[in-house]
């Protein structure tokens, strides 16, 4: 594929993935990983340049990817009721022989049930990705946080 | 600041209607002077307060700095290994000295003047101190020795290193009784702690919350309810809580028993009427349930919390340590200190990376915490006049427990609270 094919193609799947949680759709959100073989970290800035290991969230099965969402979609979990949106940027692609790096910026603004917003997140995605009958998977997904003073709570993954 | 004359109107703001504190005003928990109360009498008062584990600043010159109440402290170390605790805050104009969170340093510079600070807060020089060819200087009356950083008094236990401001603060294992020294010794003499980790949350509700929230069993197994659906703590399991003479201090556990028989029907009977538990959960990934216990005691959470700020909290095999940073009234941050051990084999490490997904601010068990927090902090602020109840598991003495669904032990909280803040001599 063209460098410049594959860079709107990753952009495209950045996309979707982000409208999958802004929209609530938490089923979805494991279709994202590549099945038999993927992790999700999220980290803080502070760890990762500490080199310290316990994350925020940590998924490294698809397994736990679907455990980390159930109980958002079966609704069993105390959490504040926001809209969510991601706004991604910066993205930058390298592809290597099997797997494509990713690395790109966020910031997730919530707005509240009487519609006030602000900011709640913002950080980096370093990703590795692969290409699975021309459908982009994760393999890897890692948020490093940058305002890891985590505002109330972090349920729903980023 | 408070000014002496103020604090008997300060404190004739609320009355405790009932005296063995089943009864808290809601003010307390909104309102700015009694914050700034706290900030005197408990945080600069008579008692101890979590700074930071020895195993973070090692070396000489290794140092952090954390908060107490609003105030900011370099914690260091020194050439013979002994540490040390100042204000951080430079005796000449006030300004902040060390602007890191953490690092190594052989002496603390002033950004402003470049006033220096030995390792035990000492001044050791000031620039232009004799004046430059006999003209200017600082006066003849001026003796460095008057002008050292607030030092604080330093203890440790298990590592745990805590400071007081106040020459009245009793030993340190005194003030933290018995039950507290015997579990700190259990959860981190046993192996050599390490940090692996650290996370803050911005909680949006005063820092008494918190303390009530980490003294209330009686929540846990109602408002969180993945680690019932995972046997971590179930309302029927065994366990209790046991306090310090001054009831400020708790022992929180449960245990998982052999004849821990608890069936999904007697739970959901515990339910009934809710819509949260589900007894069919599944994990589609259970290894995050199933990592071992380092400790084969049983225990599946010990939760030591220790008056104002401070928290050592195994859950399941998690090992954390909680210091809470008031932030005005309203608002609170929950920093936390993963702890793994250096003797951990690289699959104990692992196991650990597993359970951390249940604490912390997104943990399938403590996440719920924040929210609570925050809905409480909203809701109390409408009730200006008026009291919380607390009168699960009994009113009137307060005393240890064998059982879990009990809020005596937050009433112990407020009972010494309430004595520390001067109310009794309204």
């Amino acid at each position: 594929m063209k460098k410049n094919d594959l860079q709107i193609k990753v952009e495209r799947f950045l996309f979707d993935y982000a409208d999958c949680l802004n929209e609530k759709r938490y089923e979805d959100f494991p279709s994202f990983f590549k099945e038999d073989n993927c992790h999700y970290e999220v980290q803080s800035k502070e760890n990762e340049d500490l080199g310290l290991t316990t994350p925020i969230m940590g998924c490294y099965s698809h397994g736990m990817i679907r455990d980390r969402v159930a109980q958002l979609i079966n609704n069993t979990l105390t959490y504040r009721r926001l809209n969510l949106r991601h706004f991604i940027s910066n993205i930058r692609i390298d592809e290597g022989k099997t797997e494509i790096d990713l690395k790109a910026n966020f910031q997730v603004m919530q707005s509240d049930l009487e519609g006030v917003s602000e900011l709640y997140l913002v950080g980096r995605y370093e990703d590795k990705l692969i290409l699975d009958h021309n459908e982009l998977k994760l393999i890897s997904k890692r948020v490093i946080l940058d305002s890891f003073a985590i505002p109330n709570m972090l349920a729903v993954p980023v | 600041m408070v000014k002496s004359t103020d604090i008997k109107a300060v404190k004739g703001k609320v009355e405790w209607p009932t005296s063995d504190f089943s009864r808290v005003p809601y003010e307390i928990f909104f309102d700015q002077d009694f914050y700034e109360l706290e900030m005197k009498q408990v945080f600069q008062g008579p008692t101890w307060n979590y700074l930071a584990h020895s195993c973070e600043i090692p070396n000489e010159g290794d140092f952090v700095t954390n908060w107490i109440g609003d105030t900011n402290i370099i914690v260091n170390r020194t050439a013979n290994g002994d540490i040390h605790a100042f204000k951080n805050s430079c005796s000449h104009r006030g300004t902040r000295i060390v602007d890191e969170i953490r690092g190594n340093s052989t002496r603390h510079v002033c950004p402003y003047h470049l006033w220096t600070f030995n390792l035990e807060g000492s001044l050791a020089s000031v620039p232009l101190e004799k004046g430059i060819k006999g003209k200017g200087g600082m006066p003849p009356c001026f003796k460095k020795e008057n002008h050292n950083l607030r030092k604080l008094r330093v203890e440790t236990i298990g590592g745990m290193i805590f400071a007081t401001f106040s020459e009245e603060t009793e030993p340190l294992v005194d003030y933290l009784g018995p039950h507290c020294e015997s579990q700190i010794s259990r959860l981190l003499d046993q192996r050599t702690p390490k940090v692996t980790g650290y996370m803050r949350q911005m909680i949006e509700g005063n820092w008494k919350l918190y303390n009530e929230n980490v003294r209330d069993p009686y929540h846990a197994s109602l408002l969180h309810l993945f680690q019932v659906s995972f046997g971590i703590q179930q309302p029927t399991m065994k366990g209790g809580i046991k306090m310090d003479k001054d009831t400020k201090n708790t022992w929180n556990h449960s245990i998982l028993s052999d004849d821990d028989t608890t069936s999904s029907s007697d739970l959901a009977a515990v339910y009934e009427g809710t819509d949260k538990y589900d007894p069919n959960i599944k994990l589609a990934d259970p290894a995050i349930a199933n990592v071992p216990l380092d400790l084969d005691d049983g225990y599946k959470t010990t939760l030591l919390s220790m008056f104002p700020t401070s928290v050592l909290a195994q859950v399941d095999n998690t090992y954390a340590i909680r210091h809470l940073r008031p932030k005005g009234p309203g608002k609170v941050e929950l920093n936390i200190t993963y702890l793994g051990f250096e003797e951990d084999t690289e699959e104990q490490a692992f196991g650990k990376k597993l359970t951390a997904n249940f604490i912390g601010p997104s943990g399938y068990i403590s996440m719920e915490d924040g929210e609570a927090l925050r809905l409480e902090q909203d809701g109390l602020k409408m009730r200006a006049g008026d009291y919380s109840v607390l009168e699960m598991g009994g009113i009137g003495e307060i005393a240890d427990t064998d059982y879990l669904s009990q809020e005596i032990s937050i009433r112990g909280f407020w009972s010494y609270y309430h004595k520390l803040m001067g109310f009794e001599s309204q």
